[in-house]
């Protein structure tokens, strides 16, 4: 199968990843590097032989509905598109497509590939056929496929980046290092991994996009990002893929950021 | 902190019990306190049960086991903990019998010993500020179980004193704990996160169409050892329910902090979880043996 990936690292080379595994053709594409000319022009060409189109770009819901209008106008009329339901749920991404039928959301969280298992929800839109060669889709990659309701977020991104929300507005609140308030999430809940760690390994503007897109669809104010999220994004300290967010990677090891 | 230190535990509570276990592991005597002798009976076999399984699963030697049941001395009486120099309380979360304690407690030991409260919703600065000497009042927040999670945090009020901390930080390390100096705020940090993780669980249900074992399955499958309902299960609904209540309270109302009706009715069911026979969010598991 020809599958066409856009959208930001970790998510898309990570996804590249498992399908060259599987013996797909993949065009990747990451969302940076469309603002040159050639690549957006590289990236329609591929659009159009393409038999799965898999969106993730959730940094704000203007840059994705910029990059899913220009995937799905230029897909063939037999491929499905697949779309991240970080910063907007499933339903509001078909909407903004010419063909909603054929759109279906999905929702995951890194490290990818060690979770094992994929978040499905198709949109309100989503037809049958589609709904069912996505579900194929996400199984035959080797992901366990649990079948969620469609809403900004889904159900693991929700939570972790409200985790990630509350132990920012703690740590600032009690002047911690991120360090500290990781170390106490981890031996004082049995949290897996740090959420400011977490946080990095997301990306910062992730965060702050999905938290945005509950902030939208829930009105509720425990989804405001802290203001350090945004000044690190500002910044451009976006974690692990920058170099730099609540700890600098520069080095082998993490370090805590100075900042 | 001299190393004969002695430790007092006032209330042998789960808690008190489970905070007992852990400090007995510093190596310093230990006096275990309750009005409640047949609760101090009962806290000693809970306890010598638990090393006997820490050490028969390899998370003490056999010789930490035997040496952490020898450093207790049990009491009704309160006069008891008069040499100790640090007191934890771990009585009932109430402000009126934690602060006529710590009165008495005030008057009983010596003006240098740390008076701490175990209290993880309750303001230590207003626990301390009736006493004569609030510089030496702290808090030593044990996420529960207590015998098990390394974190304590070591709560500073506006009035303690420098030297009083890094004595508790020592101490804590004593334990073979991972202290973390916070202000006197409500939830510290851990109940703040926790807080988030149930919560958040909570209101997913609200969006309709999901189950609490679905929501479980997908944490539990990210890393987490007990996904948001088996954890308020295990922990106590009742519990989970009253720590957010006083959250909320304390904040003055900080919205995200609000209370789910959800959890108020499971507990006004009875259905508290941690092993009662009605449940929790889930059916409670049958007993062994039945």
């Amino acid at each position: 199968m020809r599958v066409l990936i856009v959208g930001e690292v970790p998510f898309v080379d990570t996804l590249a990843g498992l399908c060259l595994a599987k013996n797909h053709k993949v065009d990747l594409f990451v969302a940076d590097d469309l603002e040159g000319q050639e690549t957006l022009d590289k990236m329609v060409r591929a659009a159009s032989r393409c038999q799965i189109a898999i969106e993730s770009l959730n940094d704000s819901r203007e840059s994705k509905q910029w990059l899913v209008e220009g995937i799905e106008a230029n897909i063939s009329d037999e491929a499905i598109l697949l779309v991240s339901a970080l910063a907007a749920s499933a339903t509001e991404v078909a909407s903004w497509t010419e063909r909603p039928a054929r759109v279906a959301g999905y929702g995951l969280l890194p490290p990818i590939a060690v979770t094992g298992l994929v978040e499905f929800a198709p949109a309100l839109q989503t037809d049958f056929d589609t709904a069912a060669r996505a579900r194929r889709f996400w199984e035959e990659l080797g992901f366990s496929v649990v079948r969620v309701p469609d809403g900004t977020g889904l159900v693991r991104p929700r939570m972790v980046c409200g985790l990630i929300n509350e132990t920012v507005q703690t740590m600032t609140a009690h002047n911690l290092s991120a360090e500290a308030a990781d170390s106490a999430v981890q031996l004082g809940l049995n949290h897996p991994r740090g959420p400011l760690s977490w946080a990095d390994e997301i990306g910062l503007d992730v965060v702050v996009g999905t938290l945005e897109g509950l902030w939208r669809a829930w009105g509720d104010e425990r989804y405001h990002p802290a203001p350090l999220l945004r000044q690190k994004v500002y910044a451009g300290h976006l974690g692990r893929k920058a170099g730099r967010g609540f700890y600098d990677y520069d080095a082998n090891a993490p370090r805590s950021s100075a900042s | 902190m001299p190393s004969a230190t002695m430790i007092a535990i006032v209330g042998a509570g789960e808690l008190g019990v489970e905070i007992a276990q852990a400090v007995a592991l510093g190596g310093w005597p230990v006096v275990l306190h309750d009005t409640d002798e047949s609760a101090l009976r009962r806290a000693v076999g809970r306890i010598s049960r638990r090393l006997e399984k820490a050490a028969r699963l390899g998370r003490l030697s056999a010789q930490e086991a035997r040496r952490a049941r020898r450093v207790f001395t049990l009491s009704s009486d309160l006069a008891a903990c008069a040499p100790a120099g640090l007191v934890i309380e771990a009585i009932q979360d109430r402000m009126g019998l934690k602060g006529a304690l710590f009165q008495a407690l005030d008057a009983l030991v010596s003006p240098d010993a740390i008076l701490a409260t175990s209290t993880n919703t309750l303001s230590v600065t207003r626990l301390a500020a009736p006493t004569r000497h609030p510089q030496r009042v702290i808090g030593l927040h044990f996420p529960r179980p207590a015998h098990v999670m390394r974190l304590v945090e070591v709560v500073r009020t506006p009035t303690t004193r420098q030297d009083i901390l890094d004595q508790a930080m020592l101490l804590v390390r004593g334990f073979a704990k991972t202290p973390l100096l916070v202000d006197d705020t409500p939830g510290l940090i851990v109940n703040r996160v926790a807080q988030a993780y149930f919560s958040e669980a909570l209101r997913l249900l609200d969006g309709g169409g999901l189950d609490e074992a679905t929501v479980d399955r997908l944490l539990e499958a990210a890393g987490f050892p007990m996904g948001p309902f088996r954890l308020m299960d295990f922990l106590g609904v009742d519990r989970v329910l009253e720590m957010t209540e006083s959250l909320y309270e304390a904040t003055f109302h900080v919205p995200r902090y609000r209370p789910q009706p959800r959890l108020q009715r499971l507990v006004e069911a009875g259905r508290i979880g941690r092993g009662n026979p009605l449940g929790g969010f889930f059916p409670a598991p049958p007993k062994d043996g039945s």
